[in-house]
Protein backbone atom coordinates (compact mmCIF):
# COMPACT_ATOMS: atom_id res chain seq x y z
CA UNK A 1 0.00 0.00 0.00
CA UNK A 2 1.05 3.58 -0.74
CA UNK A 3 -0.83 6.73 0.36
CA UNK A 4 -0.34 10.04 1.72
CA UNK A 5 -0.10 9.87 5.73
CA UNK A 6 -3.38 11.65 7.52
CA UNK A 7 -1.97 12.31 10.93
CA UNK A 8 -4.35 11.94 14.67
CA UNK A 9 -3.68 12.16 17.62
CA UNK A 10 -3.45 9.62 20.92
CA UNK A 11 -6.34 7.73 22.58
CA UNK A 12 -8.68 8.22 19.51
CA UNK A 13 -12.11 6.44 20.88
CA UNK A 14 -14.58 4.70 18.85
CA UNK A 15 -16.89 7.82 19.20
CA UNK A 16 -14.20 10.15 17.90
CA UNK A 17 -14.23 7.49 14.82
CA UNK A 18 -17.67 8.69 14.23
CA UNK A 19 -20.40 9.70 16.90
CA UNK A 20 -23.19 6.97 17.58
CA UNK A 21 -24.95 10.48 16.92
CA UNK A 22 -24.60 9.62 13.56
CA UNK A 23 -24.68 6.25 13.28
CA UNK A 24 -27.73 6.38 14.40
CA UNK A 25 -29.24 8.86 12.03
CA UNK A 26 -27.46 8.37 8.98
CA UNK A 27 -29.09 9.08 5.67
CA UNK A 28 -26.41 6.95 3.60
CA UNK A 29 -22.82 8.12 3.63
CA UNK A 30 -21.26 9.18 6.81
CA UNK A 31 -17.92 9.39 5.87
CA UNK A 32 -18.09 13.17 5.86
CA UNK A 33 -18.51 12.54 9.72
CA UNK A 34 -15.17 10.58 10.28
CA UNK A 35 -12.71 12.00 13.20
CA UNK A 36 -14.98 15.21 12.50
CA UNK A 37 -14.36 16.14 16.72
CA UNK A 38 -10.89 15.24 16.74
CA UNK A 39 -9.73 16.65 13.05
CA UNK A 40 -12.48 18.59 11.73
CA UNK A 41 -10.51 19.28 8.26
CA UNK A 42 -10.78 14.95 7.88
CA UNK A 43 -13.27 14.64 5.74
CA UNK A 44 -11.39 17.68 3.67
CA UNK A 45 -8.22 16.59 3.77
CA UNK A 46 -8.45 12.61 3.31
CA UNK A 47 -8.78 11.06 -0.06
CA UNK A 48 -9.59 7.41 -0.68
CA UNK A 49 -6.04 5.05 -0.55
CA UNK A 50 -4.61 7.75 1.72
CA UNK A 51 -3.32 6.29 4.95
CA UNK A 52 -4.73 7.01 8.65
CA UNK A 53 -1.65 7.08 11.35
CA UNK A 54 -2.45 7.60 14.84
CA UNK A 55 -0.51 8.14 18.37
CA UNK A 56 -1.37 5.78 21.46
CA UNK A 57 -4.50 3.69 22.67
CA UNK A 58 -6.17 3.60 18.97
CA UNK A 59 -9.88 2.81 19.08
CA UNK A 60 -10.07 2.62 22.43
CA UNK A 61 -13.56 2.97 23.88
CA UNK A 62 -16.61 1.31 21.87
CA UNK A 63 -15.80 -0.11 18.84
CA UNK A 64 -18.67 -1.43 17.49
CA UNK A 65 -18.82 -3.13 13.67
CA UNK A 66 -20.45 0.11 12.45
CA UNK A 67 -16.91 1.75 13.22
CA UNK A 68 -15.39 -0.24 11.06
CA UNK A 69 -18.54 -0.25 8.11
CA UNK A 70 -17.83 3.60 8.60
CA UNK A 71 -13.96 3.24 7.94
CA UNK A 72 -14.84 0.85 5.28
CA UNK A 73 -16.89 2.61 3.54
CA UNK A 74 -14.20 5.79 3.14
CA UNK A 75 -12.22 2.86 1.74
CA UNK A 76 -9.92 2.73 4.62
CA UNK A 77 -7.82 -0.42 4.86
CA UNK A 78 -5.60 -0.10 7.49
CA UNK A 79 -4.79 2.02 10.80
CA UNK A 80 -1.09 2.75 11.41
CA UNK A 81 -0.77 3.86 15.03
CA UNK A 82 1.80 3.81 18.18
CA UNK A 83 -0.37 1.12 19.83
CA UNK A 84 -3.70 -0.04 19.37
CA UNK A 85 -6.57 -0.86 21.83
CA UNK A 86 -7.43 -4.70 21.75
CA UNK A 87 -11.28 -4.02 20.59
CA UNK A 88 -9.88 -2.44 17.52
CA UNK A 89 -7.05 -4.93 17.19
CA UNK A 90 -9.78 -7.98 17.28
CA UNK A 91 -12.48 -6.20 15.52
CA UNK A 92 -10.07 -4.56 12.86
CA UNK A 93 -8.46 -8.02 12.34
CA UNK A 94 -11.73 -9.69 12.04
CA UNK A 95 -12.98 -7.24 9.43
CA UNK A 96 -10.61 -6.53 7.27
CA UNK A 97 -9.17 -3.23 8.36
CA UNK A 98 -5.97 -3.89 9.22
CA UNK A 99 -4.09 -2.91 12.55
CA UNK A 100 -0.50 -1.81 11.85
CA UNK A 101 1.49 -1.30 15.26
CA UNK A 102 4.22 0.70 14.14
CA UNK A 103 6.40 3.26 16.00
CA UNK A 104 7.53 5.63 13.53
CA UNK A 105 8.20 9.27 12.78
CA UNK A 106 5.33 10.58 10.35
CA UNK A 107 4.71 13.90 9.70
CA UNK A 108 1.12 14.85 8.12
CA UNK A 109 1.31 14.43 4.50
CA UNK A 110 4.22 12.05 4.79
CA UNK A 111 4.17 9.62 2.05
CA UNK A 112 4.07 6.37 3.22
CA UNK A 113 4.97 2.86 1.84
CA UNK A 114 3.74 -0.19 3.77
CA UNK A 115 4.53 -3.66 3.06
CA UNK A 116 2.25 -5.79 5.20
CA UNK A 117 3.39 -9.11 3.94
CA UNK A 118 7.41 -7.96 4.81
CA UNK A 119 6.26 -6.24 8.06
CA UNK A 120 7.84 -2.85 6.81
CA UNK A 121 6.69 0.72 6.65
CA UNK A 122 8.74 3.35 4.43
CA UNK A 123 8.70 6.86 5.20
CA UNK A 124 8.99 9.08 2.05
CA UNK A 125 11.08 6.74 0.09
CA UNK A 126 13.89 6.96 2.78
CA UNK A 127 13.42 5.74 6.22
CA UNK A 128 12.46 2.15 7.00
CA UNK A 129 10.67 0.98 10.32
CA UNK A 130 9.18 -2.32 11.02
CA UNK A 131 5.64 -3.19 12.01
CA UNK A 132 4.69 -5.60 14.75
CA UNK A 133 4.67 -8.69 13.21
CA UNK A 134 1.48 -10.50 12.98
CA UNK A 135 1.34 -14.10 13.91
CA UNK A 136 0.73 -16.74 11.17
CA UNK A 137 -2.35 -17.86 11.79
CA UNK A 138 -3.86 -14.15 12.27
CA UNK A 139 -2.09 -13.77 8.51
CA UNK A 140 -4.19 -16.16 6.71
CA UNK A 141 -7.17 -14.59 8.51
CA UNK A 142 -5.98 -11.39 7.21
CA UNK A 143 -5.62 -13.01 3.76
CA UNK A 144 -8.67 -13.50 3.25
CA UNK A 145 -9.55 -10.54 4.51
CA UNK A 146 -11.45 -11.31 7.69
CA UNK A 147 -12.88 -13.43 9.88
CA UNK A 148 -16.26 -14.37 8.16
CA UNK A 149 -14.15 -14.74 4.56
CA UNK A 150 -11.61 -17.07 6.77
CA UNK A 151 -14.54 -19.07 7.68
CA UNK A 152 -15.95 -19.56 4.56
CA UNK A 153 -12.93 -20.70 2.97
CA UNK A 154 -11.57 -23.00 5.54
CA UNK A 155 -15.07 -24.06 7.62
CA UNK A 156 -12.53 -23.90 11.19
CA UNK A 157 -10.40 -21.77 12.29
CA UNK A 158 -7.62 -23.87 13.24
CA UNK B 1 4.74 -21.54 36.57
CA UNK B 2 1.32 -20.04 35.04
CA UNK B 3 -1.31 -17.87 35.66
CA UNK B 4 -5.12 -18.74 36.17
CA UNK B 5 -5.75 -17.10 32.51
CA UNK B 6 -2.95 -19.12 31.18
CA UNK B 7 -4.52 -22.33 33.17
CA UNK B 8 -7.69 -21.71 31.38
CA UNK B 9 -6.07 -21.61 28.19
CA UNK B 10 -3.40 -24.28 28.16
CA UNK B 11 -6.47 -26.84 29.06
CA UNK B 12 -8.70 -25.74 26.26
CA UNK B 13 -5.68 -25.54 23.91
CA UNK B 14 -4.65 -28.99 25.00
CA UNK B 15 -0.75 -27.95 25.46
CA UNK B 16 0.89 -25.43 27.66
CA UNK B 17 0.26 -22.12 26.49
CA UNK B 18 1.71 -18.43 27.90
CA UNK B 19 1.22 -15.15 27.68
CA UNK B 20 1.21 -13.34 24.29
CA UNK B 21 0.39 -16.73 22.36
CA UNK B 22 -1.76 -17.10 19.75
CA UNK B 23 -4.76 -19.41 20.22
CA UNK B 24 -7.49 -20.83 18.67
CA UNK B 25 -9.65 -22.70 21.61
CA UNK B 26 -12.55 -24.34 21.95
CA UNK B 27 -15.28 -21.39 23.58
CA UNK B 28 -17.89 -23.00 26.27
CA UNK B 29 -20.18 -20.25 25.51
CA UNK B 30 -21.33 -17.17 23.97
CA UNK B 31 -24.16 -14.50 24.69
CA UNK B 32 -25.38 -12.05 22.08
CA UNK B 33 -27.96 -9.52 23.40
CA UNK B 34 -30.18 -7.21 21.40
CA UNK B 35 -27.84 -4.54 20.28
CA UNK B 36 -25.62 -6.50 18.03
CA UNK B 37 -27.12 -9.85 18.54
CA UNK B 38 -28.88 -9.13 14.73
CA UNK B 39 -25.42 -8.24 12.94
CA UNK B 40 -24.24 -11.18 14.74
CA UNK B 41 -26.59 -13.37 13.14
CA UNK B 42 -27.10 -12.16 10.20
CA UNK B 43 -23.12 -12.58 9.95
CA UNK B 44 -23.43 -16.38 11.48
CA UNK B 45 -26.12 -16.75 8.40
CA UNK B 46 -23.79 -16.17 5.62
CA UNK B 47 -20.73 -18.79 7.38
CA UNK B 48 -23.44 -21.32 8.23
CA UNK B 49 -26.79 -22.72 8.96
CA UNK B 50 -26.98 -24.50 11.86
CA UNK B 51 -25.76 -23.47 15.31
CA UNK B 52 -22.95 -26.33 16.48
CA UNK B 53 -23.66 -26.02 20.19
CA UNK B 54 -27.15 -24.50 20.55
CA UNK B 55 -27.45 -25.68 24.36
CA UNK B 56 -24.09 -23.89 25.65
CA UNK B 57 -25.53 -20.15 24.07
CA UNK B 58 -27.90 -17.23 25.33
CA UNK B 59 -29.88 -14.84 23.33
CA UNK B 60 -30.57 -11.81 25.59
CA UNK B 61 -33.42 -9.20 25.04
CA UNK B 62 -32.34 -6.78 27.55
CA UNK B 63 -31.08 -3.04 25.94
CA UNK B 64 -33.99 -2.65 23.85
CA UNK B 65 -36.50 -3.90 26.46
CA UNK B 66 -39.58 -3.24 26.57
CA UNK B 67 -39.47 -2.35 23.07
CA UNK B 68 -39.11 1.93 22.59
CA UNK B 69 -39.44 1.47 18.77
CA UNK B 70 -41.26 -0.86 15.88
CA UNK B 71 -37.49 -1.31 14.47
CA UNK B 72 -36.33 -2.62 17.63
CA UNK B 73 -39.66 -4.95 18.22
CA UNK B 74 -39.07 -6.01 15.06
CA UNK B 75 -35.19 -6.90 15.63
CA UNK B 76 -36.59 -8.50 18.81
CA UNK B 77 -38.64 -10.68 16.93
CA UNK B 78 -35.85 -11.73 14.66
CA UNK B 79 -33.56 -12.66 17.80
CA UNK B 80 -36.82 -14.58 19.11
CA UNK B 81 -37.03 -16.48 15.92
CA UNK B 82 -33.39 -17.56 15.71
CA UNK B 83 -33.46 -18.68 19.22
CA UNK B 84 -36.87 -21.07 18.64
CA UNK B 85 -35.09 -22.18 15.05
CA UNK B 86 -31.64 -23.32 16.76
CA UNK B 87 -32.90 -24.15 19.71
CA UNK B 88 -31.00 -21.36 21.87
CA UNK B 89 -32.13 -20.12 25.01
CA UNK B 90 -33.73 -16.86 25.35
CA UNK B 91 -33.86 -14.40 28.31
CA UNK B 92 -37.02 -12.49 26.70
CA UNK B 93 -38.10 -8.98 27.95
CA UNK B 94 -37.33 -8.64 32.10
CA UNK B 95 -36.32 -12.64 32.43
CA UNK B 96 -32.51 -10.80 33.33
CA UNK B 97 -29.89 -8.56 31.48
CA UNK B 98 -27.65 -10.19 29.89
CA UNK B 99 -24.65 -11.16 32.21
CA UNK B 100 -26.96 -11.78 35.21
CA UNK B 101 -29.05 -13.84 32.86
CA UNK B 102 -25.70 -16.16 31.31
CA UNK B 103 -24.34 -16.37 35.03
CA UNK B 104 -27.62 -17.60 36.78
CA UNK B 105 -27.97 -19.99 33.26
CA UNK B 106 -25.45 -22.15 34.31
CA UNK B 107 -23.47 -21.53 31.24
CA UNK B 108 -20.42 -20.29 32.75
CA UNK B 109 -18.69 -22.52 34.82
CA UNK B 110 -15.29 -22.52 37.04
CA UNK B 111 -12.52 -22.94 34.28
CA UNK B 112 -14.25 -21.95 30.98
CA UNK B 113 -13.98 -19.42 28.68
CA UNK B 114 -17.45 -17.79 27.52
CA UNK B 115 -17.58 -15.02 25.40
CA UNK B 116 -20.65 -12.14 24.77
CA UNK B 117 -21.00 -8.94 22.40
CA UNK B 118 -20.73 -7.19 25.15
CA UNK B 119 -18.15 -5.24 27.06
CA UNK B 120 -19.09 -6.34 30.31
CA UNK B 121 -18.65 -10.21 29.46
CA UNK B 122 -16.08 -9.93 31.52
CA UNK B 123 -18.45 -10.27 34.49
CA UNK B 124 -18.19 -13.85 34.18
CA UNK B 125 -14.81 -14.11 35.63
CA UNK B 126 -16.94 -13.99 38.97
CA UNK B 127 -17.29 -17.47 38.55
CA UNK B 128 -13.31 -18.36 37.54
CA UNK B 129 -14.03 -18.76 34.24
CA UNK B 130 -12.44 -16.14 31.70
CA UNK B 131 -15.33 -14.12 30.30
CA UNK B 132 -14.57 -11.32 27.27
CA UNK B 133 -16.70 -9.07 25.21
CA UNK B 134 -16.02 -10.04 21.58
CA UNK B 135 -17.33 -8.26 18.07
CA UNK B 136 -20.42 -9.63 15.95
CA UNK B 137 -18.01 -12.12 13.40
CA UNK B 138 -16.36 -13.71 16.80
CA UNK B 139 -19.78 -14.42 18.06
CA UNK B 140 -21.01 -15.88 14.46
CA UNK B 141 -17.81 -17.48 14.30
CA UNK B 142 -18.86 -18.96 17.48
CA UNK B 143 -22.37 -20.02 17.07
CA UNK B 144 -21.16 -22.03 13.74
CA UNK B 145 -17.47 -23.57 14.92
CA UNK B 146 -16.90 -23.42 18.76
CA UNK B 147 -14.29 -21.54 17.83
CA UNK B 148 -12.49 -18.22 18.35
CA UNK B 149 -8.88 -17.21 18.23
CA UNK B 150 -7.22 -15.11 20.85
CA UNK B 151 -4.19 -13.60 22.61
CA UNK B 152 -3.32 -15.37 25.59
CA UNK B 153 -3.35 -12.21 28.11
CA UNK B 154 -0.46 -11.00 30.78
CA UNK B 155 -2.15 -11.16 33.67
CA UNK B 156 -2.04 -8.33 36.66
CA UNK B 157 -2.13 -9.38 40.00
CA UNK B 158 -4.77 -7.83 43.04
CA UNK B 159 -4.41 -9.60 46.44
CA UNK B 160 -6.76 -7.89 48.80
CA UNK B 161 -5.24 -7.07 52.64
CA UNK B 162 -7.12 -5.80 55.73
CA UNK B 163 -11.08 -6.14 56.85
CA UNK B 164 -13.68 -4.89 54.90
CA UNK B 165 -15.35 -1.45 56.57
CA UNK B 166 -19.00 -1.88 57.26
CA UNK B 167 -19.94 0.97 54.63
CA UNK B 168 -18.02 0.07 52.09
CA UNK B 169 -18.99 -2.85 49.29
CA UNK B 170 -17.80 -4.00 46.13
CA UNK B 171 -18.58 -0.81 43.60
CA UNK B 172 -16.53 1.38 46.36
CA UNK B 173 -13.21 -1.82 45.89
CA UNK B 174 -14.12 -1.62 41.81
CA UNK B 175 -13.73 2.20 41.92
CA UNK B 176 -10.51 2.45 44.04
CA UNK B 177 -9.22 -0.04 41.63
CA UNK B 178 -9.99 1.53 38.55
CA UNK B 179 -8.60 4.69 39.89
CA UNK B 180 -5.00 2.71 40.23
CA UNK B 181 -5.16 1.18 36.82
CA UNK B 182 -6.14 4.32 35.16
CA UNK B 183 -2.00 4.72 35.36
CA UNK B 184 -0.74 1.45 34.48
CA UNK B 185 -1.02 -0.58 31.48
CA UNK B 186 -3.73 -2.53 31.05
CA UNK B 187 -5.06 -3.32 27.75
CA UNK B 188 -4.63 -6.42 26.91
CA UNK B 189 -4.69 -7.85 30.47
CA UNK B 190 -6.46 -10.05 32.59
CA UNK B 191 -6.56 -9.12 36.39
CA UNK B 192 -6.51 -11.96 39.04
CA UNK B 193 -8.08 -11.50 42.03
CA UNK B 194 -6.80 -13.28 45.47
CA UNK B 195 -5.45 -12.61 48.78
CA UNK B 196 -6.05 -12.86 52.25
CA UNK B 197 -9.49 -10.88 52.72
CA UNK B 198 -11.22 -11.66 49.37
CA UNK B 199 -12.98 -14.31 51.11
CA UNK B 200 -14.39 -11.36 53.21
CA UNK B 201 -15.95 -9.90 49.57
CA UNK B 202 -19.52 -11.12 49.06
CA UNK B 203 -20.25 -12.84 45.39
CA UNK B 204 -22.77 -10.02 44.72
CA UNK B 205 -19.48 -7.31 45.40
CA UNK B 206 -17.37 -9.90 43.08
CA UNK B 207 -19.22 -9.79 40.15
CA UNK B 208 -19.45 -6.26 40.43
CA UNK B 209 -15.79 -5.80 40.54
CA UNK B 210 -15.34 -8.31 37.64
CA UNK B 211 -18.02 -6.11 35.81
CA UNK B 212 -16.10 -2.64 35.94
CA UNK B 213 -12.34 -4.27 35.20
CA UNK B 214 -13.33 -3.57 31.39
CA UNK B 215 -13.45 0.29 32.49
CA UNK B 216 -9.94 -0.22 33.18
CA UNK B 217 -9.54 -1.30 29.63
CA UNK B 218 -8.45 -5.16 31.36
CA UNK B 219 -9.37 -7.71 29.13
CA UNK B 220 -10.67 -10.35 31.63
CA UNK B 221 -11.24 -10.31 35.17
CA UNK B 222 -10.96 -13.96 37.54
CA UNK B 223 -12.20 -14.41 41.00
CA UNK B 224 -10.88 -17.23 42.59
CA UNK B 225 -13.01 -20.65 43.23
CA UNK B 226 -13.42 -20.53 47.12
CA UNK B 227 -16.61 -21.25 49.31
CA UNK B 228 -17.97 -18.07 48.42
CA UNK B 229 -18.04 -18.70 44.78
CA UNK B 230 -18.94 -22.63 45.68
CA UNK B 231 -21.99 -21.62 47.74
CA UNK B 232 -23.35 -19.57 45.10
CA UNK B 233 -23.19 -22.23 42.60
CA UNK B 234 -24.18 -24.98 44.25
CA UNK B 235 -27.45 -23.27 45.08
CA UNK B 236 -28.30 -23.21 41.94
CA UNK B 237 -27.23 -26.63 41.03
CA UNK B 238 -23.95 -25.00 39.05
CA UNK B 239 -21.17 -28.06 38.94
CA UNK B 240 -18.43 -26.64 40.35
CA UNK B 241 -15.52 -28.95 38.97
CA UNK B 242 -12.23 -28.16 40.67
CA UNK B 243 -11.97 -24.72 39.82
CA UNK B 244 -8.27 -22.85 38.51
CA UNK B 245 -5.80 -21.68 40.97
CA UNK B 246 -2.20 -20.08 39.76
CA UNK B 247 0.89 -21.28 40.32
CA UNK B 248 2.89 -20.43 43.21
CA UNK B 249 5.59 -19.10 40.84
CA UNK B 250 3.61 -17.50 38.31
CA UNK B 251 4.73 -14.93 35.94
CA UNK B 252 2.69 -11.50 37.17
CA UNK B 253 3.04 -8.25 34.53
CA UNK B 254 2.39 -6.58 37.72
CA UNK B 255 0.99 -6.84 41.54
CA UNK B 256 -1.08 -4.63 43.46
CA UNK B 257 -2.29 -4.96 46.78
CA UNK B 258 -5.39 -3.34 47.67
CA UNK B 259 -6.05 -2.80 51.67
CA UNK B 260 -9.96 -2.93 52.12
CA UNK B 261 -9.76 -1.26 55.17
CA UNK B 262 -8.36 2.08 53.91
CA UNK B 263 -11.56 2.34 51.54
CA UNK B 264 -14.80 4.31 51.97
CA UNK B 265 -17.51 4.75 50.03
CA UNK B 266 -16.11 6.34 46.91
CA UNK B 267 -18.01 8.16 43.94
CA UNK B 268 -16.95 8.64 40.22
CA UNK B 269 -16.95 12.13 38.91
CA UNK B 270 -18.25 12.26 35.27
CA UNK B 271 -17.30 12.22 32.55
CA UNK B 272 -14.36 9.81 33.44
CA UNK B 273 -14.74 6.44 35.78
CA UNK B 274 -11.52 6.94 37.26
CA UNK B 275 -12.17 10.29 38.83
CA UNK B 276 -12.48 9.15 42.02
CA UNK B 277 -13.64 11.12 45.07
CA UNK B 278 -14.99 9.68 48.61
CA UNK B 279 -18.66 10.97 48.49
CA UNK B 280 -17.99 12.34 52.29
CA UNK B 281 -16.08 14.88 50.13
CA UNK B 282 -17.84 16.04 47.49
CA UNK B 283 -19.72 18.78 48.49
CA UNK B 284 -23.20 19.08 48.30
CA UNK B 285 -24.45 17.91 44.78
CA UNK B 286 -27.73 17.87 44.53
CA UNK B 287 -29.81 14.93 42.33
CA UNK B 288 -33.04 14.75 40.50
CA UNK B 289 -32.62 10.81 40.01
CA UNK B 290 -30.99 7.59 41.81
CA UNK B 291 -30.57 4.48 39.95
CA UNK B 292 -30.36 1.50 41.80
CA UNK B 293 -29.56 -1.90 39.72
CA UNK B 294 -28.53 -2.82 36.31
CA UNK B 295 -25.29 -5.58 35.51
CA UNK B 296 -23.02 -4.19 37.80
CA UNK B 297 -25.01 -3.51 41.10
CA UNK B 298 -28.64 -5.18 40.50
CA UNK B 299 -28.29 -7.90 43.32
CA UNK B 300 -29.56 -8.92 46.06
CA UNK B 301 -26.92 -7.46 48.53
CA UNK B 302 -27.71 -4.12 46.43
CA UNK B 303 -31.05 -3.73 47.20
CA UNK B 304 -30.61 -4.96 50.69
CA UNK B 305 -28.20 -2.83 51.57
CA UNK B 306 -30.33 0.35 49.91
CA UNK B 307 -33.63 -1.46 51.95
CA UNK B 308 -31.08 -1.08 55.41
CA UNK B 309 -31.02 2.57 54.87
CA UNK B 310 -34.54 3.44 53.58
CA UNK B 311 -36.61 1.05 55.71
CA UNK B 312 -39.34 3.28 56.99
CA UNK B 313 -38.13 6.72 55.61
CA UNK B 314 -39.26 8.87 52.41
CA UNK B 315 -36.57 9.65 50.06
CA UNK B 316 -36.46 13.54 49.19
CA UNK B 317 -38.67 15.74 47.95
CA UNK B 318 -37.85 16.24 43.87
CA UNK B 319 -35.45 12.90 44.07
CA UNK B 320 -36.67 10.38 41.51
CA UNK B 321 -35.61 6.79 42.79
CA UNK B 322 -35.37 3.86 40.30
CA UNK B 323 -34.86 -0.10 40.82
CA UNK B 324 -33.54 -2.04 38.06
CA UNK B 325 -33.04 -5.64 39.10
CA UNK B 326 -30.20 -7.64 37.31
CA UNK B 327 -33.06 -10.76 36.78
CA UNK B 328 -36.17 -12.16 37.96
CA UNK B 329 -34.17 -14.43 40.35
CA UNK B 330 -33.18 -11.10 42.31
CA UNK B 331 -36.41 -9.38 41.83
CA UNK B 332 -38.10 -12.97 43.76
CA UNK B 333 -35.79 -12.41 46.49
CA UNK B 334 -36.38 -8.72 46.92
CA UNK B 335 -40.12 -9.35 46.96
CA UNK B 336 -39.79 -12.40 49.27
CA UNK B 337 -38.17 -10.80 52.15
CA UNK B 338 -39.61 -7.56 52.16
CA UNK B 339 -36.25 -5.92 51.08
CA UNK B 340 -38.97 -4.63 47.93
CA UNK B 341 -41.37 -3.14 50.02
CA UNK B 342 -39.18 -1.36 52.41
CA UNK B 343 -37.68 0.31 48.96
CA UNK B 344 -41.09 1.14 47.78
CA UNK B 345 -42.51 2.39 50.33
CA UNK B 346 -39.58 4.85 50.34
CA UNK B 347 -41.17 6.23 47.52
CA UNK B 348 -39.07 3.57 44.74
CA UNK B 349 -40.00 2.93 41.51
CA UNK B 350 -39.34 -0.80 40.92
CA UNK B 351 -38.59 -0.88 36.76
CA UNK B 352 -38.00 -4.82 34.88
CA UNK B 353 -34.61 -6.36 34.84
CA UNK B 354 -33.71 -4.65 31.70
CA UNK B 355 -30.62 -2.51 31.06
CA UNK B 356 -33.10 0.93 31.08
CA UNK B 357 -31.05 4.44 31.01
CA UNK B 358 -27.83 3.10 31.72
CA UNK B 359 -27.01 2.44 27.93
CA UNK B 360 -28.92 5.64 26.84
CA UNK B 361 -31.96 4.16 25.60
CA UNK B 362 -35.10 4.79 27.76
CA UNK B 363 -36.62 3.87 31.00
CA UNK B 364 -35.70 7.43 32.82
CA UNK B 365 -33.43 9.04 31.20
CA UNK B 366 -32.05 12.61 32.05
CA UNK B 367 -33.10 15.97 31.01
CA UNK B 368 -30.93 18.68 30.52
CA UNK B 369 -28.71 19.89 33.05
CA UNK B 370 -29.98 17.28 35.45
CA UNK B 371 -27.87 15.34 38.04
CA UNK B 372 -28.32 10.96 38.83
CA UNK B 373 -26.53 9.19 41.63
CA UNK B 374 -26.17 5.83 39.72
CA UNK B 375 -24.84 2.37 40.59
CA UNK B 376 -24.05 1.64 36.65
CA UNK B 377 -20.94 1.41 35.43
CA UNK B 378 -20.30 4.29 32.89
CA UNK B 379 -20.68 7.90 33.42
CA UNK B 380 -19.51 9.48 30.40
CA UNK B 381 -20.76 12.54 28.76
CA UNK B 382 -24.48 12.00 27.34
CA UNK B 383 -24.42 8.08 28.66
CA UNK B 384 -27.76 8.54 30.70
CA UNK B 385 -29.92 11.03 28.42
CA UNK B 386 -28.96 14.35 28.13
CA UNK B 387 -25.40 15.59 27.01
CA UNK B 388 -25.89 18.27 29.89
CA UNK B 389 -26.86 15.86 32.61
CA UNK B 390 -24.30 14.27 34.97
CA UNK B 391 -24.38 10.94 36.31
CA UNK B 392 -21.93 10.06 39.45
CA UNK B 393 -21.21 6.38 39.71
CA UNK B 394 -21.69 5.04 42.57
CA UNK B 395 -22.16 1.79 45.04
CA UNK B 396 -26.04 0.92 46.35
CA UNK B 397 -25.14 2.85 49.82
CA UNK B 398 -24.19 6.06 48.43
CA UNK B 399 -26.87 6.17 45.95
CA UNK B 400 -29.49 5.00 48.98
CA UNK B 401 -28.04 7.81 51.30
CA UNK B 402 -28.35 10.61 48.13
CA UNK B 403 -31.87 9.55 47.44
CA UNK B 404 -32.47 9.90 51.04
CA UNK B 405 -30.75 13.09 51.45
CA UNK B 406 -31.45 14.81 47.97
CA UNK B 407 -27.69 15.07 47.35
CA UNK B 408 -24.66 13.00 47.09
CA UNK B 409 -23.85 11.58 50.46
CA UNK B 410 -23.24 8.34 52.51
CA UNK B 411 -24.55 9.03 55.68
CA UNK B 412 -27.95 10.78 57.02
CA UNK B 413 -27.63 14.17 57.38
CA UNK B 414 -30.86 15.74 59.26
CA UNK B 415 -30.57 19.56 57.71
Amino acid sequence: MRGKAVLLGDNIGGDMIISSEHLANQDGSVTKYLFESVRPDFSAVYRPGDLIVAGKNFGCGSSREQVFHALKEAQVSCVIAKSINRQFYRNGINMGILPLVCDAEIRDGDLLDVDVEKGALVVNGTKEYPLSPFPDQLREVIRDGGLLNHYRKCHSLS
Amino acid sequence: MATVVEKIFSAKAERPVHADDLVTVPVDACMIQDVNGPTAIRQFQSIAETVRSPEHHLIALDHFSPCPSVATANAHAFLRSFAAGQGIALADVGCGICHQAMLESGKVRPGCIAVGTDSHSCMYGVVNAFGVGVGAADAAVVFASDQAWFKVPRTIRVEFTGTLPEKVSGKDIALDLLHRLSSMETDYCCLEFGGSAVSQISFDSRAAICNMAVEAGAKGAIMPLDEVTRAWLCERGIPCGEGVAPDADAEYAALLEIDLGALRPLVAVPPEITQIVPASELGEVRIQQALIGSCANGRYEDFAIAAGILKGKRIADGVRLLLFPSSREVERRIRADGTLDALLDAGAVLMPAVCGPCAGIHCGLLGDGETAVSTTNRNLTGRMGSRSAKVYVSSPLVAAYSALNGFISDCEVSL
